[in-house]
């Protein structure tokens, strides 16, 4: 038997990927408007042509003859719920904007083709200002459509670390047409909050799925940042996609618990760190299971649940808040007259705390009375939820 | 009544009377009304407090709820909790939550669709988390709703004025009973102990007053403590409601003490936003659970404590749980001492009045037969015009600047205080010609109108165009005034024989600046400055009547004196401003521009401009801000009560007075903002700047040669030279007030200016022979 060199591995993994690629994407709903799904309360005050190639968002009310109407295009990647989270927050806010604007949302696609007819589209001067949602669309306008006279607002996660730009004195500039909003929270907050909860971490192991480009660019490594700063042991757990996460975690969780506790006794000052990677938090009753009473927590809503096979606290930012931010973003660029880069990077505070009370009891984990009255979703001493959106929680009927 | 009845025998014993009474009427009068106005003011202020307090039990859930992104309109269970609110305080008319354009999203009670803004905001002091609104009927407490950007709208309560005002009249109704008392006491001790207090009526006067007045302020004291220490307990039982309600709410939960941590920092934040909060202590079977604060059993300084049931009602807190809160004793000291200050100055100002009374309504001593108490007699006549024209200088002092720029921002003020000695320097100038045509007495009469007239108008119009115009006449009056006054003592005098009782008039002034810096201060903060230009048109009219039945004749004089002596009389009653040194002109001039400039120039620049914007802008009230405006005054009514130096000692008294001034210029610049720096620096100031002043125009010994060779010499400048300064002053320091990054910074370099002036001017007459000497 030959032996396969590492260039031709190399090769034959890459072809591999090709193959692999694009079977998400071709797991996408053809038709644009299956894509996107929001509350009427969320369209009140707005029109709504759906076609399968562009949804248009106009008001209802015709404009009066002083009125300029200002158009926006919007570029998505993926049909998946935090689209429709994002334009939930942000309809109402551009309904009672000081500048009117009519949006028009459009497949960004995959295919060359496509891109360049989209790319072609920002540029035929139809509209006033592109929105990008998502991490590709936000790359693709980065890389293509920057420094371009079009503004551009992008909302993505942590658009400063894997685009590789700074706040301030940058590694890279800017580009002096693009604005950004952030779809996470920034690491320090995080960090912040997951010490006050547990004072001084000693150390943290970060759950994340390495097929997930965004996970580990962003949140990876952003925990290996801040263990290097604050000195805590960072351990790193990467299953491979979905597939093999469950014999991955089953195994793999024990022995990273077990490290843990050589470093932490007690566990006090430990914890499993939840990414936004599906492939993760869907197996997080899994992790909750064999993490030996070490207390899992996470950046996604969805990693608290009902019962007890939940994180104790989620930490992370609402698109719905997110999309208000970008909304308000599209209307401060378009109401003025200075490039777009000026404004600075977009991010939610305070954060969006879930909160598992039965979980931490079980856990032994004391909470600040704060987190209890930030928290926007509670879940009482019997796993219920009692708090939901800020409101008490209406229990369903017997 | 004729006015010869008034001036001689009988009438002039009872308008005597009439004065002192009217003196120690408005005096003691005047403690009550500042007493009831600092309690209606400070209670309020509890008051807006305790509601505050209140509104946070709506806007925590409100805020929980927009941060999650649901729009303000959404929110349910508005009303659940408003009218539990309303239910325990039946002082709250209304609560209300309102969008970012005003527009009413719900009400308790409901039904009403608008809430017009109130007309006055209410100064708070820097830091506060809420803002006041009030109108003649009620205040309004508003506290913003933020979501995770911005400020979405806002929380109202509306709390009836007359809850307010009912609360404290009844708590003043014995103090209304003991000014009553007082004041008959008062009047039955001048009335019928005259044998004994005419013989020493300083002593005795002044004693009867002291106790009158000394009694109502502690009356008042007294009822302060009691109002404010039931408004404290009225807050902390408000803040108790609050924290009850945030306990609850994890009590609902089924959390107990043992599942929660950061209940000290629960109670930190209370005490920090409420800062007069000494300790806050969560204490269940006789054991603290919580505490923040040196702790309720702690050995503090708090005089008062206050112990509220919490109502904790939900879930497993079974214990009942109490909240024991120390008012730290600085709280109610700092309200008191507030109190206090204002009761001192009106104690001094009254004082000083009451003495220029008692002397203004001597019997007038026939100059044939004794004209030296003659002399004496006219210089007490007229220091109540003297002590007038500088209580009109001080009365808008303290607001003024404020409310310039509020109609002008960006140099309304520097505008208005230019406009006023710009036009009180013309005035000095050319009223000369017009006194020697109308005569002093119908010249005074003039200025005194001239002086009263624009007052009352600008109280009556918010226009910068008209408020310039009527400072410029309020300035001509003030000038005028200034200027016949002079006239007038010099007519009563003999030519030959020039008055010397120009300290007697500088102390006038000085307790003139003073009383109407404080009393103008006063009135604007509790009624607004409307009142106080009223009040100041009112004694300039009253001063008219004054001035017209009790100023000494002027057949009294030599009428063989003729007009060119009355106008080199005129020019040396403005006296060379010449330090002992400058004996000529060459020598006087560096003087008044290096000494005598920057004095002025600081005086009228800082004093009038810069420091009123300044304190306003860190959230002073007009009337403490009259109170350390007034500390210059006292600092020069100091030097003046001061026994005189003598004489071969100008030199280093100039000295003194620039070193001093630096250094107290210096002092506000760098650490004005420590309160003890700021009082001791202002004090210094005014001390230094009167003794400068008094140095630069102390006159020179003269024999019958030198003075004759005066009144042919040209008129002096000084006047000019002062003018001028006070005009540029105001100018000047605007131009340079927003260089810096902090404005008092400005002030340290103005210091280190008069420092470097002053020691060029006595670097240049250092060698100057007998220079000591020629002050002898």
């Amino acid at each position: 038997m030959r032996d396969v060199t590492p260039t031709r591995a190399g090769w034959l993994v890459g072809l591999l990927l090709l193959l692999v690629m694009p079977l998400p994407a071709s797991a996408q709903p053809e038709d644009l408007s299956a894509w996107v799904d929001l509350p009427p309360e969320s369209l009140r005050g707005w029109k709504v042509e759906a076609s399968a190639e562009r949804i248009r968002v106009a008001h209802e009310r015709p404009p009066t003859p002083r009125e300029q109407v200002r158009e926006v295009l919007v570029l998505l990647t993926v049909a998946q719920s935090s689209l429709n989270w994002i334009l939930e927050g942000m309809l109402p806010v551009l309904r009672d904007g000081r500048v009117r604007v009519e949006l028009t949302l459009h497949k960004l696609g995959t295919g060359r083709q496509e891109q360049e007819r989209m790319l072609a589209l920002a540029d035929s001067g139809q509209f006033d200002l592109v929105v990008g949602l998502g991490s590709d669309a936000t790359r693709f306008l980065y890389n293509r459509f920057g420094n371009q006279p079009t503004p551009v607002v992008a909302l993505c996660k942590a658009p400063e670390l894997w685009l590789g730009f700074e706040e301030g004195a940058s590694r890279q500039a800017k580009p002096g047409n693009m604005a950004f909003v952030s779809l996470s929270l920034s690491p320090d907050v995080q960090l912040h909050y997951l010490q006050e909860l547990l004072g001084p971490l000693k150390v943290l192991t970060v759950v994340y799925d390495r097929r997930n480009q965004s996970t580990v660019e962003v949140e990876a490594e952003a925990m290996r940042r801040l263990a290097a700063r604050d000195g805590f042991q960072l351990l790193e757990l990467a299953v491979d996609g979905k597939r093999s996460a469950e014999a991955m975690l089953s195994e793999q969780v024990p022995r990273m618990a077990h490290a843990m506790r050589l470093i932490d006794p007690e566990g006090r000052h430990s914890l499993f760190w939840v990414t936004t990677s599906s492939a993760v938090y869907d197996e997080l009753e899994r992790i909750d299971g064999l993490s030996e009473g070490i207390p899992v927590l996470g950046s996604v809503r969805e990693a608290v649940r009902e019962g007890s096979a939940s994180a104790v606290m989620s930490i992370g930012v609402p698109f719905k808040s997110a999309g208000q931010l970008g909304a308000r973003y599209v209307l401060e660029v378009l109401g003025s007259r200075l490039p777009a880069s000026r404004l600075p990077m977009g991010v939610i505070s305070p954060p969006d705390l879930a909160i598992n009370l039965r979980r931490a009891r079980q856990l032994d984990v004391k909470l600040p009375f704060h987190f209890l009255e930030q928290a926007s979703s509670i879940y009482d001493l019997d796993g219920r939820l009692v708090r939901q959106d800020g409101q008490p929680a209406v229990a369903p009927p017997p | 009544m004729s006015a010869h009845f008034l001036r001689h025998g009988r009438g002039l014993r009872r308008a005597r009377l009439g004065a002192l009474l009217l003196v120690l009427a408005a005096s003691l009068g005047g403690v009550v009304a500042v007493g009831l106005r600092e309690a209606q003011r400070g209670y309020a202020h509890l008051q807006f407090e305790r509601l505050a307090a209140q509104g946070a039990v709506i806007q925590g859930p409100v805020e929980m709820f927009l941060r999650v992104g649901v729009a303000l309109e959404q929110f349910t269970g508005f009303h659940h909790l408003a009218r539990a609110l309303r239910e325990a305080d039946p002082t709250l008319e209304a609560v209300r939550v309102l969008d970012a354009r005003g527009r009413i999203l719900f009400s308790e009670p409901p039904g009403e669709q608008s809430a017009l803004p109130l007309p006055r905001r209410v100064p708070s002091p820097p830091g506060q988390r809420f803002e006041v609104t009030e109108d003649a009927r009620a205040f309004r407490v508003a506290l913003p709703l933020s979501d995770r950007f911005g400020v979405v709208g806002r929380l109202e309560l509306v709390m009836s004025r007359q809850a307010v005002d009912l609360r404290v009249l009844q708590r003043f109704q014995a103090l209304f009973t003991l000014l009553g008392g007082c004041l008959v006491f008062q009047v039955a001790f001048v009335l019928g102990a005259q044998r004994l207090w005419m013989r020493r009526p300083r002593r005795w006067l002044g004693l009867a007053f002291s106790a009158g007045f000394g009694v109502m302020t502690l009356a008042t004291s007294l009822a302060l403590v009691d109002l404010y220490s039931d408004g404290l307990q009225q807050r902390t039982s408000s803040l108790a409601h609050s924290l009850a309600r945030r306990l609850n709410e994890a009590a609902r939960l089924g959390l107990t003490l043992s599942h929660l941590r950061g209940l000290d920092t629960l109670l930190e934040d209370y005490q920090r936003s409420n800062t007069d909060l000494g300790s806050l202590a969560l204490i269940a079977d006789e054991r603290v659970l919580v505490q923040a604060g040196s702790g309720a059993g702690a050995p503090g300084h708090e005089r008062f404590k206050y112990t509220i049931d919490l109502e904790l009602t939900e879930g497993p807190w079974s214990l009942p749980v109490r909240l024991e809160v120390g008012a730290a004793k600085g709280a109610l000291d700092d309200r008191l001492w507030r109190g206090c200050r204002g009761f001192l100055f009106l104690f001094v100002a009254c004082g000083l009045l009451g003495l220029l009374v008692l002397r203004a309504f001597a019997p007038l001593p026939r100059r044939e037969t004794r004209p030296r108490a003659f002399e004496h007699g006219a210089v007490d006549r007229l220091q109540p015009l003297a002590f007038l024209g500088a209580f009109l200088d001080g009365l808008p002092l303290a607001f003024l600047a404020t409310s310039a720029e509020a109609l002008h921002p960006g140099g309304g003020a520097a505008l208005l205080f230019f406009a006023f000695h710009g036009a009180s320097a013309l005035a000095h100038l050319y009223s000369e010609r017009s006194i020697r045509d109308l005569g002093p007495g119908r010249f005074l009469m003039g200025a005194l109108l001239l002086s009263a007239a624009p007052l009352l108008l600008m109280a009556w119009t918010g226009d910068f165009r008209l408020w310039l115009l009527l400072r410029c006449l309020s300035g001509l009056g003030h000038g005028a005034l200034a200027a016949g006054n002079r006239a007038y003592l010099l007519a009563v005098f003999h030519p030959q024989q020039p008055p010397a009782h120009g300290s007697r008039l500088a102390l006038s002034r000085c307790g003139g600046l003073l009383g109407g810096t404080v009393l103008g201060a006063l009135l604007a903060a509790h009624l607004g400055p409307r009142a106080a230009f009223l009040c100041g048109g009112l004694c300039a009219l009253a001063a008219l009547a004054y001035a017209r039945l009790w100023l000494p004749p002027l057949d009294a004089r030599d009428k063989s004196r003729g007009p060119g002596p009355f106008r080199a009389s005129l020019s040396w009653l403005a006296p060379p401003p010449l330090p002992s040194s400058t004996g000529s002109p060459r020598e006087h001039l560096p003087a008044l521009l290096l000494v005598g400039l920057p004095s002025l120039l600081v005086r009228g620049g800082v004093l009038c401009f810069a420091l009123p914007l300044w304190l306003s802008g860190q959230g002073e009230d007009a009337d403490r801000i009259g109170q350390l405006l007034a500390l210059h005054a006292l600092g020069a009514l100091l030097c003046h009560v001061l026994p005189p130096p003598r004489t071969a000692r100008t030199r280093r008294l100039l000295q003194g007075g620039v070193l001093g001034m630096g250094v107290a210029l210096l002092a506000l610049g760098m650490a004005g903002a420590l309160e003890p720096v700021f009082v001791l620096a202002l004090g210094l100031w005014g001390l230094c700047h009167a003794l400068i002043q008094a140095c630069l125009k102390r006159p020179r010994s003269q024999g019958p040669g030198e003075g004759l060779a005066r009144e042919r010499g040209p008129p002096s400048i000084t006047p000019v030279v002062g003018a001028l300064g006070q005009c540029l002053g105001p100018l000047a320091v605007s131009a340079l007030w927003h260089l810096p990054s902090e404005p008092l910074q400005v002030l340290g370099g103005l210091g280190a200016g008069v420092l470097l002036l002053g020691a060029a001017y006595f670097w240049l007459t250092r060698g100057l022979p007998g220079r000591e000497a020629r002050h002898a």
